[in-house]
């Protein structure tokens, strides 16, 4: 009763601070994750502008140079300015990793609200299908399909989706169980609601934040699946400035000029610290009971 | 409406979850063989503790779980084994619920105005039949500013209200309030059952109450349906059933619902049941009742009884009902009590 | 007051507030009572009165962002706000003890319910193993729990509701407090298993002279245990006295709306009252805005504390000092108007 009166009184007052938005951006791990995140979108969409060179452009007296003013972070064993190879590679990453993580996503939560909702025989079919796939080393998964189909971006681009989808299937499926037997998708029973309109209507919108936090969480891997990839000379192929790419030709040369390997993976540590600090900061203000201990 | 042996069992079975198999071993016996009669306009308080399967019966009537046995005879059809779609689709437009935890009843995500029009998006009454959110609201005397409003912003009574409000946009003619006072405060479950018999009178509706207060049914119920174990013990008008209770449990009931007027004049009450209610997997073998029973005699733990009639409308079931009529009963001293003070 | 000379408690002046944020939420507003050893009080008020928080204060267990704003709470002659945090949690278990309303939220479901209790003893340093089980299985069977020897290897969720809320009892009685809070403890309940606890509580009381703070939304309830009865409304209390007076006459406004709201078994008949508005608090009275009597200086000035009988009303309308009568308003004759 009057709890309701006091609520009213409370939000009234409270500023910025309380909102959706001040409450992820008020924090250091939120704020640092989220600047992060912006300079990337930044990058992707003016490389072209913000890069010294282009990603291509050779200049062989000048390979293997540490940092120097003509060459910020040096350059590379064919003379390529590192920084403007790598600024140009964090458009590869993401070209990669979102439709990967999009792709798993769509097709993973569609298997779950299928298996969860259904149940019986389909949900055991499916939930058995997904920890086949699961149980595969994703090295051995990703050199497999490779094999098949042969190294190019879409490809990689499928391996990632394909080893992420199992992820968000097994969550989605816990979510729907969960959900399920609350009262109000009873209550939308009792009223004659349909399987689908229960499924799509009601169910699916109280399930979307512990997915939406699984793909913060799983950009950054899947960033460093497609380097990793790559690296191997499975993915993206030279002269594609794909950050794998640039860490293996760095690695090549690692003794004399060590720039390429460490300036890769120092980009990567950033962006992986950055995703990952950001989906916690919005684990914790979208669900708190999932945080450690909420301040 | 009439419930003939409605019987509404659990099993434990891992396999059935597969879909493979059907029930086997003990089951938890629910609903064990209901006989109720539910005439248009009255309203029906179905009594008992936790565990006695009376909310069971009303998820049953409604279609939530399934029926093991018996008949639910609906304007003559028996609407029990309604499984295709289509038919029980439209038995959910005459028989509605309201749900005991209001709040958690409405889907956490969607506001109000569109919650209380899905039950037209549901069974696609077109747009001249049905009711506004505005008109809906002001039903259950809400302002139509809350239509705004999610579900968690709402306080239990505006939740309990817009429960209500969705239960009725279909016109029902059958509503079943489950514990329709839990979890609200005085004043707010006052102006709920004041509503709740205003809407009866409007709109001529027939209500099931489900309770384990027997305070809030005698506000306005026409019949008591007291239930012990998946069985009605006794059934009658709430008048005589107040005035002069014919089954032990009847009686223990009305003494343990809190009363100002009764604490004052005994402070406390004479008849105090021991022990809990029994688990329906393992239900007192003859009379049901006769573990907890202050007027148990040996015939209760050999011989069930049979409904008998005690007057027009009036059933229970009991062997001794007559001495506990008059009161000439005596409370043996091994499993009632006669509390002191 | 009735209470005597040397009471068990003493609260004078109590006001507790929450910060949410920036501001201040006032729970408590110059809360007064006394409770005697060995007796009851029952405490009545609906969600956001602030009857939980008096029984927390009084535990010493206020969530970080409560605090007390004035006031004493004396417990035996001790000033608990003086106290250092040691010296509290060795008043909190021994001295006061609290049953809380859902017991299966009270009590851990991962350990044995041998195992809690031995916990409790243990923190407060009771002598050893064996006498300490003793004193468990002795605790349990005076609270009616049969087997108790065997039953105390059982985990929470093997017992009933009725079961556990006697094992809170148990508990809270093992070490021989002076006071018991219990918070709601029959509501989560039916209502023939609160007449069972309600009969325990008041049997056990008789037996070993524990003072009881009984709190409830519900007048009734209270009435068949308590001999004084406080009714709590916003915060502040409204009205005090023994429990038969203030349910055959009671004096405050919201009393008498609280009794006539309620649906009972003996007045089927009658329609019930409901209080029309919501919760406002403002400089005056807390319940002016909602109360059939009010005149213009209920919400100028908050009534005082005065005494009627042998009962004590917080009300301008039993104030014969205060400008109410000066304003038109006349005392009340009967009944509470519909």
């Amino acid at each position: 009763m009057s709890s309701a009166i006091l609520d009213e009184q409370i939000v009234r007052r409270a500023g910025w601070r309380q909102s959706t938005l001040g409450r992820i951006v008020g924090r250091p791990g939120g704020f640092f994750g989220t600047a992060v995140v912006a300079c990337l979108l930044v990058v992707v969409a003016f490389a072209g502008t913000i890069a010294p060179y282009s990603a291509a452009a050779q200049d062989i007296p000048a390979r293997l140079q540490g940092p120097s003013w003509h060459h910020l972070l040096g350059t590379d064993q064919l003379g390529r300015d590192l920084l403007s190879r790598i600024l140009f590679g964090v458009r590869i990453e993401l070209k990669v990793a979102v439709p990967a993580v999009v792709a798993a996503w769509v097709f993973g939560e569609a298997l779950g609200l299928v298996a969860g909702y259904l149940g019986g025989v389909v949900d055991n079919v499916l939930m058995v299908v997904m920890d086949t796939l699961q149980a595969f080393p994703a090295v051995i998964l990703a050199l497999t399909l490779l094999a098949l189909l042969g190294p190019s971006l879409i490809d990689v681009i499928i391996v990632i989706a394909v080893s992420y989808a199992p992820g968000y299937a097994r969550v989605t499926r816990a979510s729907v169980l969960g959900v399920k037997q609350d009262t109000f998708v009873e209550a939308e029973r009792a009223l004659g609601a349909g399987k689908s309109r229960i499924t799509f209507v009601h169910i699916l919108p109280n399930i979307m934040p512990p997915l939406f936090i699984l793909s913060a969480m799983n950009l950054p891997s899947a960033i460093a699946t497609e380097v990793g990839l790559s690296f191997l000379g499975l993915g993206v192929q030279p002269p594609t400035p794909s950050w794998g790419v640039i860490l293996a030709d760095g690695f090549t040369y690692v003794e004399a000029a060590p720039w390429a390997v460490l300036w890769v993976a120092l980009f990567l540590m950033v962006t992986t610290l950055g995703f990952t600090t950001l989906g916690e900061r919005l684990r914790d203000v979208v669900d708190p009971r999932l945080a450690g201990s909420e301040r | 409406m009439s419930l003939r042996n409605v019987r509404a069992y659990f099993w434990e079975n891992p396999l059935l979850s597969l879909g493979i198999g059907r029930g086997s071993g003990t089951p938890t016996r629910a609903v064990d063989g209901v006989n109720l009669e539910l005439k248009r306009g009255e309203t029906v308080g179905l009594v008992g503790e936790s565990g006695s399967g009376k909310t069971t019966l009303g998820r049953t009537i409604v279609g939530l779980e399934a029926l093991t046995g018996g008949q639910i005879l609906y304007e003559g059809q028996d609407i029990a084994n309604f499984r295709s779609g289509a038919r029980l689709r439209r038995l959910r437009k005459h028989v509605q619920m309201i749900f005991q935890d209001s709040q958690a009843s409405l889907s956490p995500r969607l506001r109000v105005s569109y919650l209380l029009q899905e039950p037209y998006r549901i069974h696609e009454v077109p747009t001249g039949e049905r009711h506004t959110v505005a008109d809906l609201l002001g039903m259950v005397d809400l302002a139509a500013d809350q239509a705004v409003k999610f579900p968690h912003e709402l306080s239990g009574g505006q939740a309990k209200r817009i429960g209500i409000a969705r239960a009725l946009a279909l016109r029902p003619e059958l509503v079943i309030a489950d514990e329709p006072t839990a979890g609200l405060d005085v004043s707010a479950a006052a102006s709920i059952l004041n509503l709740m018999q205003d809407l009866q009178d409007r709109f001529g509706l027939t209500y099931l109450l489900i309770t384990h207060d027997l305070n809030v049914v005698s506000y306005f119920a026409d019949v008591i349906a007291v239930m012990y174990l998946g069985r009605l013990m006794e059934v009658g008008p709430a008048k005589e059933l107040f005035d002069a209770p014919a089954h032990p449990y009847t009686r223990a009931l009305l003494e343990a619902a809190p009363d100002p007027q009764t604490a004052r004049s005994i402070r406390g009450p004479r008849l105090v049941l021991s022990g809990e209610i029994p688990s329906p997997r393992n239900p007192p073998a003859a009379c049901r009742f006769h573990t907890r029973c202050p007027f148990v005699q040996p015939v209760c733990r050999t011989r069930d009884p049979s409904p008998e009639e005690v007057g027009p409308r009036h059933v229970v079931m009991c062997h001794f009902w007559r001495e506990v009529l008059s009161g000439e009963a005596i409370p043996s001293s091994s499993t009632g009590k006669e509390s002191t003070r | 007051m009735t209470p005597g000379p040397d009471p068990l408690l003493v609260v004078r002046d109590l006001s507790v507030g929450y910060m949410v944020g920036a501001t201040n939420i006032a729970a408590l507003d110059q809360v007064e009572f006394d409770i005697d050893r060995g007796e009851s009080l029952g405490i009545v008020g609906e969600s956001g009165s602030g009857k939980s928080t008096l029984g927390l204060t009084l535990m010493s267990l206020l969530p970080r962002n409560a605090s007390i704003r004035a006031g004493a709470v004396i417990l035996k002659g001790l000033n608990l706000r003086n106290l250092q945090p040691e010296d509290l949690r060795e008043i909190q278990g021994k001295e006061v003890a609290m049953i809380f309303q859902d017991p299966l939220t009270s009590l851990n479901p991962t350990l044995r319910i041998g195992t809690q209790m031995m916990d409790v003893l243990r923190a407060h340093g009771h002598g050893m193993h064996q006498t300490r089980r003793e004193r468990i299985i002795r605790a349990l069977e005076e609270v009616g729990i049969p087997d108790a020897a065997n039953r105390i290897k059982r985990f929470p969720h093997e017992f009933s509701g009725g079961m556990r809320q006697r094992v809170m009892i148990a508990m809270a009685l093992m070490l021989e407090p002076a006071l018991i809070i219990a918070d709601e403890p029959t509501s989560a309940l039916d209502t023939t298993l609160q007449v069972q606890i309600l009969a325990l509580m008041k049997r056990l009381q008789t037996k070993h002279g524990t003072a009881i703070l009984f709190i409830s939304h519900d007048l009734a309830v209270v009435a068949g245990v308590c001999h004084r009865v406080l009714v709590m409304y916003a915060g502040r209390v409204v009205e005090e006295g023994d429990v038969s007076s203030v349910l055959e006459r009671p004096l405050h406004p919201y009393t008498k709306a609280l009794l006539a709201s309620r649906p009972s078994v003996t007045r089927r008949n009658e329609r019930l009252a409901t209080i029309p508005g919501r919760v406002q608090l403002g400089l005056g009275c807390a319940f002016a805005n909602r109360c059939l009597h009010a005149q213009s200086v209920c919400r100028r000035q908050a009534p005082r504390y005065v005494k009627v009988e042998r009962n004590r009303v917080r009300c301008h309308i039993y104030d014969e000092s205060s400008a109410y009568h000066v304003e038109g308003g006349s005392p009340l004759s009967d009944g509470f108007d519909v």
